[in-house]
């Protein structure tokens, strides 16, 4: 049911990425889908009783916030 | 032995000739001359065997055993026939040739003489139909360097008779693999001799048209006969030894070899008489009209030698009786006219008849030389010619086929032979009639005409003694035929119907002589619509301009068009494997759980988002979408590792790309409506495609003993329990040590195709100006809180990769995750400073790579330890607080792979993140990419 939740979510997300208007609702967009995603694994991980899952939580929160910082910087121009 | 002697003595001399050339200029012709007369007198001690037919000498040697071609010579009548001409004929040209040109070098006339002879005498000797093969295209070569070596303008003469001999040389070698794999021999004699030409009528006529085809290039019959004229544009000697000697009788060789195995060919007939006999009318029509004394003999040649093509396909013995004569009696007029032409071309300076007149009073002796030549021609008793020529006629009257064709033909022919008369008193008279203008000219010097007079003279004595020909005749006749034939050349057979026909001709000849005036005038139009050159160009420029059409179709540098045929094909290959009927076999166990489709559907959203979206950061952020839900699904599979790597591959791939989409526009190019729409078909089929082989070839069996043999034995094996990983770094290392190779070329291709390059400019939009003055313009205020949680995260992201690095055996991890989770570090640090000065990662990355690349190298070496390369190398270390520590040599392989992707991480990083605009900003980037270590120095 959370999984369904999360996934429709994500689709709305995805819309609002592909309409815009602007690059910065898209990068917000983007910014979302990854929790969304993160969330996702954890409940997946839940699902199959997986231990793995929070090797890969701690990965993600770590580092997977680059893309989104990345896209910031796309949204300036590559100006800091 | 004599024969490979000659053919190497022939080479030795063709090697000789530009060395000779050196010291006598010139005057190399006598010596070759005379060296040619030598070698004739050798192939002659072993005539009087040859004749007798006590056995035809011959030569065996293994050339190319493994397919069973042999170097074979074997010297029968026929063969003894051609020889003679070829040396004898080489001869006198060679001796003529030290007078025709003028002083000075002439070595690779000489060398391509001789050589020409070589090929000729291997052409005529060669009992293997490969050999004959490459001797037949050795003479094409040196006719084509002939032809060529007279300067600019005949370039395209020589290039059309080169292609256009190259093709019938193809259809000779078509011939000869048809007759390789149907008698499964090279040998000639015995290919000949084969039962296959009477079982096989399709065999036989796909040869007989071959050859045909080979033949009629060569001796120059309609329809390509153009390039025989086209051709006098070489040096006069070599029109006469190549294209009335030698050369153009290669053809007529070919036909007299294979006439014992095709002559009854109904093919062979119609096509060597009918083809034959328009040759020799229209050939000496075409002469009739020309001017040109050398294009005159031109023509005549085509047409002598349309005689002899129609001849042989009448085939009876008394018609290779006639053949024979007359390839001996052409060779010797029509060579000795050449000469004679070429004689009054140096002494007057010119060979047009218009403007020669009357030269007999000046130059008698070649006056009477070229009259007899051309009596010879003209088939005039009691010349060579004459007797040849009415044995021809003879034979045509028994030519096969219902009772009229002989007569036809015979008076086909006796039509050709009345206008071969006109033409050659037209030749006579146009040269050396009329009133004399030019006084002052004087006979050559001995030396000059020496080599024509003695072909001349030779066609008269040969006339009167022809008697003395029989035996050789006889031998031609038997050894290709191999029926005893009692020939009598004579001058004079009584009155018979031959006898009348010359009559005719002679008369008929006589008043087209006397009304010549009259019959320049009916001529003097064009006979024939088209010319032979034209088609020749036009077919020539067509081919051209066909294949630039065809390669119009791939001349585009787009990818789309290139893209858009593998895609087709891949259209092509589903329907036929459809339309061929697919057997599904059963799914083993049940697939499909609702997780699934809940994935399934934003993966289909996110492509969706990615093929629609007009902005290219929208189109980033779906494929970073689909991406995610990629390694979601490989989590749901129960693929950490994977999973894991897909995860972080997104995140770095986002980074890099952003590094790159901030230097181009904001939204895609617009494309045109036709084009989308097309690309959607093939996107959808395609797609289509790759879905049904999948859903056909995927999952339809239990787990593969490999996969099985890796579950069960990977820890007893490798003390690992990441299977994945073992398999990585154990089992299957030559997999990772190349894609950790292929990782590092890529770095270095970013190097280098950068420093060739540059990079484009940073695009600045506009609206950031609105917070100019705003702690938002300030790039150190705006990332205080990006560098105060780097300076937390940096460490963290040091630990975990090293964690992963070390657990990477037992656990999720191991040298690829580790390393991509450090340059997420990497990217960080990147991302988080306050200016593109500091930006760039001081690390020298080329030497990372290097190091990453030789540890996995090294650590491979190193598993000779224990056999072989890339095993693995373990080894328990006890710890002090007990225990043992199980250490694998798999772990610094991991370090290796950890080190280059790194080094690849931080070059993209570095080399795309920079501001340097193309070329402009090149020298920082230009010395970093020299060493990454002065590189950091340089920008401290």
């Amino acid at each position: 049911m959370a999984i369904v939740l999360v996934a429709l979510s994500l689709l709305a997300a995805v819309v609002r990425l592909v309409r815009g208007p602007s690059d910065a609702d898209r990068g917000l967009a983007g910014d979302l889908v990854f929790f969304g995603f993160v969330a996702l694994v954890a409940l997946v991980g839940l699902r199959a009783d997986s231990e793995v899952v929070f090797d890969v939580v701690l990965v993600a929160t770590l580092v997977g916030f680059l893309a989104s910082l990345s896209i910031a910087r796309l949204v300036t121009g590559g100006k800091r | 032995m004599v024969l490979p002697l000659v053919l190497a003595a022939l080479t030795a001399l063709a090697l000789a000739a530009p060395l000779l050339d050196r010291f006598l200029g010139r005057s190399t012709g006598w010596p070759l001359a005379a060296a040619f007369l030598g070698l004739a007198a050798l192939v002659a001690t072993r005539a009087p065997e040859v004749l007798s037919g006590a056995g035809a000498p011959s030569f065996d040697a293994p050339w190319m055993p493994a397919v069973g071609v042999g170097f074979h010579l074997r010297l029968d009548g026929l063969a003894l026939l051609f020889v003679s001409l070829v040396l004898v004929v080489g001869a006198l040209v060679m001796a003529y040739s030290a007078s025709y040109f003028s002083h000075g070098r002439h070595g690779d006339f000489y060398l391509l003489m001789t050589l020409f002879a070589a090929a000729m005498f291997g052409l005529v000797l060669a009992d293997d139909v490969v050999l004959l093969f490459v001797f037949w295209e050795i003479t094409t070569i040196c006719s084509f360097f002939l032809i060529g070596r007279s300067g600019l303008s005949a370039s395209r003469p020589a290039v059309r008779t080169l292609i256009l001999t190259a093709a019938g040389g193809l259809a000779l070698l078509t011939a000869v693999v048809l007759m390789w794999v149907t008698t499964g021999t090279t040998r000639l004699s015995v290919i000949l001799e084969h039962s296959a030409w009477t079982d096989d009528p399709a065999f036989a006529t796909a040869v007989a048209v071959l050859v045909i085809l080979a033949a009629f290039t060569k001796s120059a019959q309609f329809p390509f006969h153009y390039w025989l004229p086209d051709a006098m544009a070489a040096s006069t000697p070599v029109s006469a030894y190549l294209h009335a000697a030698a050369m153009v009788k290669a053809g007529i060789y070919l036909l007299m070899r294979f006439s014992p195995a095709l002559a009854d060919h109904a093919v062979w007939q119609t096509a060597l008489i009918g083809f034959g006999l328009v040759t020799a009318v229209l050939g000496a029509l075409f002469a009739l009209q020309r001017h040109d004394l050398k294009e005159l003999l031109a023509y005549s040649t085509v047409s002598q030698l349309g005689f002899l093509v129609a001849i042989i396909g009448v085939g009876t013995p008394a018609a290779m009786a006639a053949a024979t004569a007359h390839t001996l009696a052409h060779a010797l007029f029509k060579a000795t006219l050449f000469m004679l032409v070429g004689v009054v071309d140096r002494e007057a300076g010119s060979r047009d008849i218009r403007k020669l007149t009357g030269l007999r009073r000046v130059m008698p002796v070649t006056a009477t030389l070229t009259g007899l030549a051309a009596l010879s021609m003209a088939g005039v008793p009691p010349l060579l010619g004459f007797v040849s020529k009415e044995s021809m006629f003879g034979a045509f009257l028994d030519a096969p086929g219902p009772g009229w064709v002989g007569p036809v033909v015979g008076g086909v022919a006796v039509v050709g032979a009345i206008l071969t008369f006109a033409y050659s008193f037209r030749l006579v008279y146009g040269a050396f009639g009329g009133p004399t203008e030019q006084s002052h000219l004087r006979e050559p010097k001995a030396a000059f005409l020496f080599p024509a007079a003695v072909a001349s003279v030779a066609g008269l004595v040969l006339g009167l003694v022809v008697p003395l020909l029989n035996p050789l005749v006889d031998r031609v006749v038997t050894d290709t035929w191999g029926l005893v034939h009692d020939s009598d050349l004579a001058l004079w057979h009584g009155f018979s119907t031959a006898l009348g026909m010359s009559v005719v001709v002679l008369g008929a000849g006589t008043v087209l002589f006397l009304r010549r005036a009259w019959l320049d005038r009916v001529l003097d139009r064009s006979l024939f619509p088209v010319r032979g050159t034209e088609v020749f160009e036009r077919l020539y420029r067509g081919t051209i301009a066909l294949g630039a059409r065809v390669g119009d179709l791939t001349r585009s540098d787009s990818p789309a068009q290139h893209l858009a045929m593998p895609f087709v094909l891949l259209a092509v290959l589903a329907s036929v494997a459809l339309s061929a009927g697919l057997a599904v076999g059963d799914f083993p166990a049940p697939v499909s759980r609702p997780m699934d489709w809940v994935l399934v559907a934003l993966i289909a959203a996110s492509v969706l988002g990615a093929v629609v979206a007009r902005s290219r950061l929208a189109a980033l952020g779906s494929i970073g979408v689909g991406g995610f839900t990629v390694a979601l699904w490989f989590f749901t599979l129960g693929a950490p590792d994977v999973g894991l790597t897909q995860l972080l591959v997104e995140v770095l791939t986002v980074v890099v790309a952003v590094l790159v989409l901030r230097r181009l526009p904001r939204s895609f190019h617009p494309t045109g409506r036709v084009r989308r729409a097309a690309a959607a078909v093939l996107a959808i089929v395609a797609g289509g495609v790759a879905a049904l082989a999948t859903y056909t070839m995927t999952g339809r069996r239990e787990l593969s003993p490999a996969a099985d043999y890796f579950l069960t034995e990977a820890e007893n094996e490798t003390g690992g329990t990441n299977v994945v990983n073992t398999i990585l770094v154990d089992f299957r290392a030559l997999d990772t040590l190349g894609e950790l190779t292929v990782l590092g070329i890529a770095g270095l291709v970013i190097v280098a195709v950068l420093n060739a390059n540059g990079l484009l400019p940073n695009r600045q939009p506009t609206a950031i100006h609105r917070f100019a003055g705003s702690p938002i313009d300030s790039p150190t205020d705006a990332t205080i809180l990006f560098r105060t949680v780097g300076r937390w995260l940096a460490p963290l992201v040091i630990l975990l990769s090293a964690y992963l690095l070390l657990r990477g055996h037992y656990e999720p991890g191991g040298g690829f995750i580790s390393a991509l989770v450090g340059g997420a570090g990497f990217a960080l640090a990147y991302l988080s400073a306050p200016s593109s000065d500091r930006a760039p990662i001081r690390w020298p990355y080329i030497a990372l790579i290097a190091s990453g690349v030789g540890v996995a190298v090294l650590t491979g070496v190193a598993g000779y330890l224990e056999g072989s390369f890339l095993r693995p190398v373990h080894l328990d270390i006890p710890l002090p607080w007990g225990g043992e520590y199980h250490f694998t040599s798999a772990l610094v392989f991991d370090v290796g792979v950890y080190l280059a992707v790194i080094g690849v991480v931080v070059t993209a990083l570095n080399r795309l993140g920079g501001d340097s605009g193309p070329p402009g900003g090149m020298p920082r980037s230009r010395g970093a990419s020299r060493s990454g270590r002065s590189a950091g120095k340089e920008t401290r």
